[in-house]
């Protein structure tokens, strides 16, 4: 690091520190992922008593396991003894949490439930502090309407004064379901980017890079889109399709920026075509929550909203990426699809038809993304030349939060609002 | 005598086939390898193990000739980023099995799949099932579905047809 780290964001002008230097890379994790509160899991994957859930947290092993009281706790996946990780598979259902290596097993709500040979422990604190050797709990863990966040901070802002306005697309995840029950469904597609994590994080309200990014994806779409007589090879033809609205259009599109970095977009495709499938979920949906409720609902028309800095979820569409940082150059995003229990086949079907077109990592679409990407971590291995620009729409949005659209990267400026605070401490 | 005698010459015909196959992806004869599929061809790569189809959870690959044609396409583009930087493969096949059943005939092999892009190597390894039909002196394929052994792991953009 040249840089000293007040200098690295200057208006529109970042420095190439920010997205290169494995100090910066570092310092990240002390200030920022083991400060905030990340997003670790759904309900519907740790659903009985037993079930249980191994994922990372700030790069942390942490595994959530569902009690025999029906409350969902979070601990580090480590075994007391020894140290080994006692849940290697990421999903799993166990009457004990039991470590493979010397046997210790511990009860659903982490405390140490048998330790074997225990004739050897006679006198040690093994012996008289049992209670010291129960599995050690992840500071803090909180649900905001299933969607469970962790954070390594024992004190801070409480969960939902976190997410702030945002919090209403991971609402509207839920209210979406005529049964107003979601579940994660179909596995998950883990992608691979050579980019530092911001790289990605910045380009998804980014209307300005679609037409020459994505051109070849949109001309082969466009090929097809006419000719096809499926309904589900239309679809797909079409949502690759949409990344060809030109600058003006995308102009109209509003992104909102909001505090602690979040931000959201609103839909550039249709998103409730005139069809009876559509009809048939409107009016699933209707009988729980009436016609009014659907407007309502379906009336919040995000494309995606940012919940800074690892989650990014697409409620049209009922999915959700973590961002999982793995080194500076390096970032692993996975996509989680969600299903409407209960709901018409029609309408899980398009969910999926969304998923395979665009998070698979053999997207035609996500290819020409990954491959600029990568383009701009290679050229920013170039010290020599500071800085990136991030200007675009600064004459009349200079300051970070505010009305925005997504032909304007206040929201790139919003998101080093909030990095320059939790890298100097102050978020 | 006579019925092994066919059996063979079957055997032989579904292997040179799935050799041909192999040789149009590896040597980027995308258009070529497309008229080996019949009109309601699909091909399927599953993101799960056993999955036993595409409606049960997501795939890697689910597409229909025309789906297929759209990716042909969007790789001969000028403007494919990701392909300004030609990428290379080379497979090999072996443990072909037929079997020849009232519908079509199945075909599976195991594969080994080395690719090469920007200086950098990578592997694909798993299954090949072809669900064929005969077609005049040769075969179409019904399905080409293929199990990876890796099928969930995390990825690097994927650009070619496995």
């Amino acid at each position: 690091m040249d840089t000293p780290m007040h200098a690295l964001v200057d208006g529109g002008l970042i420095h190439r520190d920010a997205y290169a230097d494995p100090e910066i890379f570092k310092l990240e994790h002390e200030m920022l992922f083991r400060r905030t509160w990340l997003y670790v899991g759904h309900e519907s994957q740790f659903a009985s008593p037993g079930d249980y859930y191994s994922t990372t947290l700030a790069n942390e092993p942490i595994l959530i396991v569902r009690g025999e009281d029906g409350q969902p706790r979070a601990f580090f996946n480590r075994c007391t003894h020894r140290g080994a990780v006692i849940a290697r598979r990421p999903q799993g259902k166990a009457r004990n949490l039991q470590c493979a290596y010397h046997g210790w097993s511990f009860k659903l709500d982490g405390s140490l439930n048998f330790t074997p040979l225990m004739q050897g422990y006679e006198g040690s604190d093994v012996q008289t502090h049992a209670d010291t050797f129960a599995l050690k709990p992840v500071p803090r863990f909180a649900s905001y309407r299933g969607f469970y966040f962790a954070s390594l901070a024992p004190e801070g802002q409480e969960l939902e004064d976190f997410l702030g306005p945002v919090a209403v697309h991971l609402a509207n995840m839920v209210e979406r379901s005529p049964t107003g029950e979601i579940e994660v469904w179909g596995g998950v597609f883990r992608m691979i980017k050579r980019n530092n994590w911001k790289v990605y994080l910045e380009n998804l309200h980014d209307g300005a890079h679609a037409l020459s990014t994505h051109s070849s994806s949109i001309r082969a779409a466009q090929s097809i889109i006419e000719s096809t007589t499926s309904e589900w090879t239309q679809l797909q033809a079409y949502i690759i399709a949409a990344n060809s609205q030109p600058p003006s259009a995308m102009a109209q599109i509003a992104v909102n920026c909001f505090g602690s970095g979040h931000s959201n977009m609103m839909a550039f495709r249709k998103t409730r075509p005139d069809n009876p499938g559509q009809r048939e979920y409107e009016d699933a949906l209707a009988k729980r929550v009436g016609r009014d409720g659907v407007e309502e609902i379906l009336g919040v028309d995000c494309h995606n909203a940012i919940i800074y800095p690892t989650l990014s979820l697409q409620p049209n569409w009922m999915q959700l990426r973590l961002i999982v940082p793995l080194d500076v150059n390096t970032t692993r995003v996975d996509v989680w699809t969600f299903q409407l229990k209960g709901a018409p086949d029609w309408i899980n079907r398009r969910i999926q038809t969304y998923a395979n077109t665009i998070h698979t990592p053999a997207s035609l679409v996500r290819a020409d993304d990954l491959e600029n990407f990568e383009r701009v971590q290679i050229g920013l291995q170039a010290r020599s030349v500071p800085w990136v620009s991030a200007h675009r729409g600064i004459a009349n949005e200079g300051e970070p939060q505010g009305k925005s659209t997504a032909m304007s990267e206040r929201y790139v400026r919003n998101q080093f609002d909030a990095w320059s605070k939790y890298m100097k401490g102050a978020l | 005598m006579m019925e092994a005698v066919n059996a063979r010459t079957l055997t032989e015909a579904i292997e040179q086939f799935i050799y041909l196959e192999n040789e149009l992806l590896d040597e980027g004869r995308y258009g070529e390898w497309l008229d080996l599929f019949a009109s309601d061809g699909l091909y399927w790569v599953p993101l799960q193990h056993g999955q036993d189809a595409p409606s049960e959870g997501l795939s890697l690959f689910d597409e229909n000739i025309e789906l297929l044609r759209m990716r042909i396409a969007r790789m001969h583009h000028p403007t494919a980023h990701g392909m300004e930087v030609p990428i290379w493969t080379s497979r090999v096949i072996g443990n072909l099995r037929i079997r020849n059943e009232a519908e079509h005939i199945t075909a599976t092999a195991r594969f080994m799949l080395t690719e090469s892009e920007n200086d950098r190597q990578r592997i694909f390894a798993g299954k090949y099932e072809y669900r064929m039909t005969p077609y005049e002196d040769s075969f179409r394929i019904r399905r080409k579905r293929v199990d990876l052994v890796n099928c969930d792991a995390p990825f690097a953009s994927i650009q070619i047809i496995l």
